[in-house]
């Protein structure tokens, strides 16, 4: 990458980065009224028409404007690391879509859960949606960039009981085992100071999923450990492997690497182990798009920074208008954590 | 000036809503409306008619054409409706399709099925080659006891080391016997009471499991055998498939037939839906339709409607230019040209069609370049060849070759001779400074030109102000006029006082105050910015003039190209001389002929078009009846 792109990108970056919600302001977010927020979502401009339906479409498609402005001088390596990381979004649509077919809701309650990811869209939704049975949607998807889940999608719907977790699992570990692969082709400088950020991000990924396939789902240790993903900063291989065996979540808790186990100690609620987890990463995102050396490393901490933010509002906005109570907001969303 | 176009009237036609779908058809079959969606009155009329009927057709179409793979190539539908379609109609039709989808979609699912099993057993099948080889008893990779299980089978590799260290931790025995190039064939060992958890995993992998018959458990060559029965088994089932299938097209034909006519005649309305607005019973359309075709409508309407109906024409509002579709007139001899003009953009409504200024220019410009009375024949002749495959070029090769032709004549040059025939002018080699001038002041007219049509039709579109102050309105004619005085003046007269720089100055001044009136920024900003557009002007000018030296430049590189042809065939014998001279003159022609067919589009866009053509029209598209297939 040319050192003027460099310059260019850390420019905007600097501008954008600057826009974010900083994790300290996230309570007083949560503490905004409804107005407000939607205010901040579209500027204020026509928020008569504005419709609560759209909010997560609407920060969606704001945040990739913005990812396809910051990714537009990158190629090669770097450009396909970055679009592959914001397919990441494509995912849901895909495991809606799936869940849908599978269950057979209506081709207009899918559409609703679809989200418009404009550019970076790869997945022909209206032809998968028009799709009359789940096995028809099938072949379909083997003409896609998702083919590789097609056979396990198969798997799973002439199965008994159709277990759409282990899907779900299985897409997300297909991702992730993806952008560490396309992490490795990038320079030795970048690899190393973005590894450390997708690191944290593996760790705590693979913390909740552990969690949640054997506490949860009750699978055995072999089958929990096989559907995690890429090793992360902290937690290996053995270690993983360590933890899977364990029986109970205070076990596990207790024998995490530092500083994993000083984070969660005493925290035997899902919700609030994940919301310490994901301050974890928000903490070093945070850290890596003020002093990365490696602009690659920023853009990617911008891209998790973003995806937080627009978690928070979607998540504070909905829970608001379905009035919810603000201390049960500030749980959900990590605000008291924050 | 629009003279190439068709004039527009603005179309209003509101009805009673169970007349909409006759009119759309009555309207599909004249062809002449443009339909736009309306703006007015839509806080009255804000009901959408049509919004389901739309959703309906793009479903039945969308399913129409998964089944229209399956039909026979030559299969049409002849079907003619009478009755006016409802929303009824369309939901039986796709009912219809759907039964017949789903018999065709069970078909392809197993077909889909079968060729996964072939592709599996070809891989076994290929894989056995090493079994034998090893030496093993294949009757122990499948073995089930009572304490243990066995599995057999391929993963694709990247699975293997996770794949190997979760079966660790469920105390199972994992071991690779052979590889493929992205698959392991694997064998695991596991306790018989984990057999369903590890068979979990190792599907999650993506294990193919191998099947071993019990009576052929020791025989690899009987396993292929067995294999290769199984693998005509399967393509027997692909085959009866695909019989199957041409049986369920067959027995459907007539339904087929009949969702195909729906489709064709829902078409027109599901297309005027998305342009229909109303009240209860009332729906209103609008479009565009060629002047004139007023009368057509309304009897077309008249004879076929129930209702009344109230049609509103009038001409186009100075504001709505941009969105009037643009139609031309059909003219024969200008269509290969309209074609590259439209490469470009559509004329906006009332915008100058430059169609015939640029046939004009082109012409004379690919002559002057390629001018050679053998090369315009042979032109003129290959579009004679080609005019079946493409009749376009007929027009376009033939006035193209006639130009070259006549050019050819000026220069005295035939395939490259130049003294053969006595020039009528003179040969470009002659004097090269002489063919240069001629090619500037072809520019300068070239460009003065463009002015005065950039003027034109900033003017037909409303943009008064920019006509007068912007660089291609009257300050910018005047700039570049005395720009040329200016270099006129110091190039032959050695001088450059006062009044050339008052010449360039004042018409600069004028521009940059148009500029100014649109700039947006701090004062330090704006003066920035004039400087450098005042510079990009006086620059633009000069090159933009230069660029035309190129005419002269490729006529003179004809001439060259022909004397290297000669030079190289004079140092051969008779026959080597022939053959190069006709491979020189080939190669002429398809490489100097392209190069300069292209450099004349360059000009007439870049130097032309850039200057007074904005492009931004929309084509006229009338509603009209789409064979669906």
């Amino acid at each position: 990458m040319l050192q003027g792109n460099k310059s260019y990108i850390a420019t905007r970056l600097g501008i954008l980065a600057d826009r974010l919600i900083g994790i300290e302001n996230y309570a007083a977010v949560i503490e905004e009224d409804v107005d407000s927020l939607i205010t901040r979502i579209t500027g204020g401009e026509n928020l008569e028409d504005f419709k609560l339906e759209q909010v997560q479409n609407l920060l969606l498609s704001k945040a990739l404007q913005d990812f396809n402005m910051l990714f537009r001088p990158f190629n090669g390596n770097e450009k396909a690391f970055l679009n592959f990381a914001v397919h990441w979004y494509e995912l849901s649509n895909l495991k809606a879509l799936i869940r849908g077919k599978f269950t057979g809701s209506s081709d207009t309650s899918i559409r609703k859960e679809l989200i418009d990811l404009g550019r970076f869209n790869q997945l022909p939704l209206d032809i998968l949606l028009e799709a009359d049975d789940p096995n028809e949607m099938m072949r379909l998807l083997e003409q896609t960039p998702y083919s590789s889940i097609v056979r396990q999608a198969r798997d799973i719907y002439h199965a008994e009981g159709q277990n759409l977790f282990a899907l779900d699992a299985t897409i997300d570990r297909e991702f992730f085992t993806g952008l560490a692969q396309r992490l490795r082709f990038l320079d030795s400088n970048d690899q190393q100071h973005l590894g450390s950020l997708f690191g944290k991000l593996m760790d705590r990924l693979n913390i909740l999923w552990l969690i949640r396939y054997r506490f949860s789902y009750g699978l055995s240790p072999a089958k929990s450990y096989f559907l995690l993903s890429t090793t992360g900063r902290k937690l290996h291989t053995g270690n993983l492997m360590r933890l899977a065996k364990l029986e109970t979540i205070d076990d596990l808790i207790s024998q995490l690497p530092e500083p994993l186990n000083e984070l969660l100690a005493n925290q035997l609620n899902l919700i609030q182990i994940e919301n310490i987890m994901e301050h974890y990463v928000i903490e070093a995102a945070s850290n890596a798009i003020k002093h990365s050396p490696s602009v690659i490393t920023r853009l990617f901490a911008y891209v998790l920074l973003r995806e937080s933010e627009i978690q928070l509002l979607h998540a504070t906005i909905k829970g608001k208008s379905l009035n919810f109570d603000e201390v049960l907001i500030m749980e959900a969303t990590g605000g008291n954590v924050h | 000036m629009i003279d190439l176009s068709v004039r527009m009237q603005h179309l209003t036609l509101s009805m009673i809503k169970d007349d909409a779908a006759k009119a759309s058809i009555e309207l599909a079959k004249l062809e002449t409306v443009h339909l736009i969606e309306s703006d007015l009155f839509t806080e009255l009329l804000d009901e959408k008619p049509g919004h389901h009927f739309q959703q309906l057709f793009q479903s039945l179409k969308r399913r129409f054409q998964k089944i229209s793979q399956y039909l026979p190539i030559d299969w049409h539908s002849n079907t003619q409706l009478k009755e006016p379609l409802s929303v009824e109609t369309l939901e039986h039709a796709k009912q219809q399709a759907k039964d017949i989808w789903s018999k065709l979609s069970l078909m392809e699912e197993e077909i889909r099925s079968s060729k996964e099993k072939i592709n599996i057993k070809r891989q076994l099948a290929g894989s056995l080659n090493r079994f034998e080889n090893l030496d093993i008893d294949l009757g122990k990779l499948s073995h089930t006891s009572q304490f243990i299980k066995v599995f057999t089978g391929t993963i694709p590799s990247i699975e293997l080391n996770q794949l190997k260290r979760a079966l660790s931790l469920a105390d199972a025995a994992i071991d690779v016997f052979y590889q493929s190039d992205n698959h392991e064939y694997i064998t695991v060992i596991t306790d018989i009471d984990q057999q369903e958890d590890i068979l979990e995993i190792l599907k999650s992998a993506g294990f193919h499991e191998i099947s071993i018959p019990p009576e052929l458990q020791d025989r690899p060559d009987k396993i292929r055998q067995d294999i290769d029965r199984e693998l005509a088994e399967q393509q027997q089932l692909i085959d009866s498939r695909n019989l199957e299938i041409e049986d369920i097209i067959r027995q459907s034909l007539q339904k087929i037939d009949f969702i195909s006519a729906i489709i064709r005649y829902a078409q027109p309305y599901a297309e005027l839906a998305g342009s229909l607005t109303g009240k209860g019973n009332l729906v209103r359309l609008e479009g565009w339709i060629p002047y004139g075709k007023q009368q057509q409508i309304e009897s077309a309407l008249q004879a076929k409607l129930n209702y009344p109906f109230v049609m509103e024409l009038r001409d186009p509002l100075p504001n709505e230019l941009a969105s009037v579709p643009y139609k031309e007139k059909p003219r024969r001899l200008m269509q290969p040209f309209h074609a590259l003009v439209s490469q470009y953009g559509i004329p906006v409504y009332g915008e100058f069609d430059p169609t015939r200024f640029f046939a004009i220019t082109y012409v004379l410009m690919f002559g002057m370049m390629f001018g050679d009375i053998g090369h315009g024949a042979v032109i003129i002749l290959l579009g004679i060849i080609l005019r079946k495959k493409l009749p376009g070029l007929l027009i376009f090769m033939s006035l193209a070759g006639l130009s070259s032709m006549a050019f050819g004549w000026l220069y005295g040059s035939i395939f490259g001779y130049e003294h053969v025939i006595h020039p009528v002018w003179m040969s470009p080699m002659e004097d090269p400074s002489l063919l240069l001038v001629v090619a500037l002041i072809w520019g300068i007219g070239f460009l003065l030109v463009a002015y005065l049509l950039s003027i034109y039709n900033l003017i037909a579109l409303n943009q008064k102000q920019r006509a007068l102050y912007a660089n291609n309105g009257l300050a910018g004619l005047l700039l570049f006029i005395g720009a040329i005085y200016a270099g006129y003046n110091y190039l032959v007269n050695d001088s450059f006082g006062l009044q050339e720089t008052m010449a360039i100055m004042f018409p600069l001044g004028l521009v940059l105050y148009g500029s100014w009136q649109h700039l947006e920024g701090s004062i330090p900003e704006k003066i920035l910015l004039l400087f450098i557009e005042a510079l990009d002007n006086v620059i633009n000018i000069m090159s933009n003039t230069l660029s035309f030296l190129r005419v002269a430049a490729f006529s003179l590189n004809h001439v060259a190209l022909a004397l290297a042809v000669f030079t190289l065939a004079s140092m051969m014998d008779t026959v080597g001389h022939i053959i190069m001279i006709l491979f020189g003159n080939v190669f002429i022609i398809v490489l100097e002929g392209g190069i300069v067919a292209i450099q004349c589009l360059r000009l007439e866009y870049y130097e032309g078009f850039s200057r007074f053509f904005s492009g931004k029209g929309k084509r006229f598209r009338p509603l009209k009846m789409e064979s669906v297939l």
